[in-house]
Formats: structure tokens, sequence, C-alpha cells
């Protein structure tokens, strides 16, 4: 392995699991503000998220020591995402909270998008769109294009079958598509 | 139903690479004839780039961090006392294994340089990690203190009689306010480059080439 490579998700488990504890610190470092972005599909506010991400986290400590993930059995990624996932619907089970990831909102009537906008002014329209898309159309979506992870291992993450998440992914680009559009013709796009 | 419908889930998954050889086919021949579905794939893939320019999930969090490090260190010592609990024959038996290991792995060392290699990118990482969280520190700073010189710098052309004048106290502000702005742009020049070299690809942030 040359200097100016940079170790694969794998190699860091494997490497933690031989005893070397920086190499689960750059995992933290690399996967901290992808935890936090997907919890947040679960708690809808963002210090939950930060809390359910940290206990995850901690978590994995033990399941790594444990040999509860072989990396030489499928990718990092999908295995953590399902994780986080599992700690929220438990976090569910034992509050007897309302579901918030399962929750079906609504895409919102072209007419909104500009107070959308108003409201989340410091950030970009498209992230303002998806808070107000189907926790699942969002949750797939992100996974795509912030983790990069393939329809399979999204499917793995979200415990769903590949064809949900083909059409989650679609569902969400279309109503991104049409919010955006509806910002054209109105002449405020950011 | 238009064969734009009827392509929309089949070209999502052309977007990401995601179709199959067959449906491929059909959308790119549909894709030949139809520019509005051409244009709406160019539009569905400028998304992810959005997404990502406007997220503004902190890269460093150090809650998270800390948590880990408390956990990291708890679990490291009841581990090396554990083996103590276990009858002497097993403790014979994986001291013996252990020396194998152990010979095996200087024979390893001692040929190859990957395992070296992979714990100097590491070190490495810590090291820009370390340069990262103080330049945050540094950044918090400079924002606290643009905010307070803008809310003084508004207080005193509040004061002001002609809203439109500022006096030289207050210009003096903006001035430090701008001064304070570029440096904070700078650090975060720097702080973008350097995630650069942390990031393990240009696309996903989360997922190393392999």
């Amino acid at each position: 392995m040359g200097s100016s490579t940079t170790a694969s998700d794998e190699d860091l488990v494997r490497h933690y699991q031989r005893g070397e504890s920086l190499a689960f610190e750059t995992l933290v470092e690399r996967y901290s503000a992808p935890a936090v972005r997907f919890a947040r599909h679960f708690t809808r506010e963002s210090h939950a998220a930060e809390d359910l991400a940290q206990d995850v986290f901690v978590k994995l400590v033990t399941v790594l020591r444990g040999a509860g993930y072989d990396p030489g059995r499928g990718r990092f990624a999908p295995f953590f995402f399902r994780m986080i996932r599992n700690l929220a619907i438990d976090r569910y089970r034992s509050s007897r909270a309302e579901p918030l990831a399962n929750v079906e909102l609504t895409a919102p009537p072209a007419g909104q998008a500009p107070a959308i906008l108003l409201q989340n002014e410091r950030r970009d329209l498209i992230n303002a769109i998806l808070d107000k898309i189907p926790a699942s159309e969002r949750a797939a979506i992100t996974l795509r294009e912030f983790d990069g992870l393939s329809y399979k291992e999204i499917a793995d993450a979200l415990d769903a079958p590949v064809d949900s998440v083909k059409t989650w992914i679609f569902r969400a680009r279309r109503r991104i598509e049409e919010a955006w559009l509806a910002m054209e013709v109105k002449g405020d796009t950011v | 139903m238009t064969p734009c419908d009827l392509l929309g889930m089949e070209l999502s998954a052309l977007v990401d690479g995601e179709c199959n050889a067959e449906d491929e086919r059909r959308v790119r021949e549909h894709l030949l004839v139809c520019a509005e579905c051409t244009e709406r794939a160019e539009l569905w893939r400028s998304f992810g780039d959005r997404m990502r320019r406007g997220d503004e999930t902190p890269k460093v969090n150090i809650k998270i961090r800390d948590a880990v490090h408390a956990e990291l260190a708890k679990n490291a010592a009841p581990a090396r006392s554990g083996l103590l609990q276990f009858p002497r024959s097993v403790r014979v038996g994986a001291t013996a294994a252990a020396a194998v290991i152990l010979f095996g792995t200087f024979v390893m060392f001692s040929s190859a340089s990957a395992e070296d290699d992979l714990r100097q990118i590491l070190k490495l990482e810590s090291d820009n990690r370390a340069a990262a969280y103080s330049q945050q520190t540094q950044i918090d700073s400079l924002r606290l203190e643009i905010s307070a010189l803008r809310q003084r710098s508004r207080a005193a052309r509040l004061k002001s009689d002609d809203l439109t004048t500022f006096d030289a106290e207050t210009q003096s502000l903006f001035y430090k306010a701008d001064e304070l702005e570029r440096r904070l742009a700078s650090l975060q020049a720097r702080m973008e480059s350097e995630s650069l070299l942390l990031a393990p690809g240009p696309k996903a942030a989360s997922r190393p080439p392999k």
C-alpha cells in the first residue's frame, strides 16, 4: 500500500480489530457527518441526531471488538447505516414516541417553495426541499447522493427491497424537480 | 401515459448507473428523440452536487469524538486484565500461540512495509485532524468576533442622526469586520483543502476508493 492511498473502511475495521485504536478514530472522523445526517432522518432534530450517532459509535466499539462485523463479508457503510436505523427503531419502541421516519410527509406545494427558502435562507434550496419529502425517499436519495451507496447497499441499510429503493430515489428526484422548476418560474432560484 | 412517464424510473436508475442492459438500451433510444428527458437527466445529475454544496453538517463532531475516546479507553483496560481470569493451561496455550503470532508478525513486518505505510497514513490523517480542530476553533472565535463587531457597528449606526453616514468609529469597525471575514475565508479555504486530503473520494466522503 503506497502512502498516497487512503485506507478503505474495511481495512480500518481490520486494523482496529487487531488493536489499532487510531484506525477506529479515523472511521469516526470519516463517518461522523454521514452518521449525523442519516440519524436526522429518524430524529428530525440535530441534537437528537448527534446523540443517536454518538451512541451508535460507542456501540460500534463493542460490536467490532466482538467481531460483530466481518469486513470480508460486505462493505462497512451499509452495515453502519443499518446500525443507526436499528438503534433509532429501538429508541422508538422504548419511548413509544411517534416514529418520525415513518411519517409520510407531503411534498411542498409549488406555492410554498419561496416560504421554505425564506425559512432556510442560509441553506441551499434543494436541502430545504429535502426536509419536506417523505422520510424513506429522503433517506434513500441522501445515502445515494452523499454517501455513494449502491441501490443494493441502500436496501441493506434501510432493510427494504431494492425495487423500493429505486422507486424512492425516482420519486425524490421528481419532487425536488417540481419544487425546483416552480422556483425557476418565479425567478427565485439560488 | 407518455414514454417519458413510463421510462422515468429507469432514467433515474440510469443516472445512478443502476440500469440493466435492456432498460438502458430503451432509455438511451428515448433520449435520442426526447430533449425534455435529456434535460431532466442533466438536472437530476446536478442535484447531488447541489445537495453536497448546501449541506451544513459539520465534518468534525467533537462531541462524538470525545465520547468515542472515552469508550475506547474504557474498553481497552478490561480486555488486558481479563486474561488473568482464565485457567493456567489456557494462559500457557495463549502465550505459546502469541509467541508464534509474534514471530510471524516479525517475519511479515521485516519483509513488507504495507503495515508501516498504513500506520503512516493513519498518523498523517490524525495530524490533519488535529490541525482541522485547531482551525475550527479559530474560525469559531473569528465568527464570534465578527458577530460582536457587526452588533456594535449596527448600534452605532442606529445612534447616528443621519443613517446614511457613518462616523469614524463605525467605519473602522466595518473595516475590522471585513478583515476578519477575509481571514475566516482564508482559513475555511485551508480547511477545505486539508479535508480534501482526508476525503476518501471526490463524490462520496465516506467511500474510499478501492
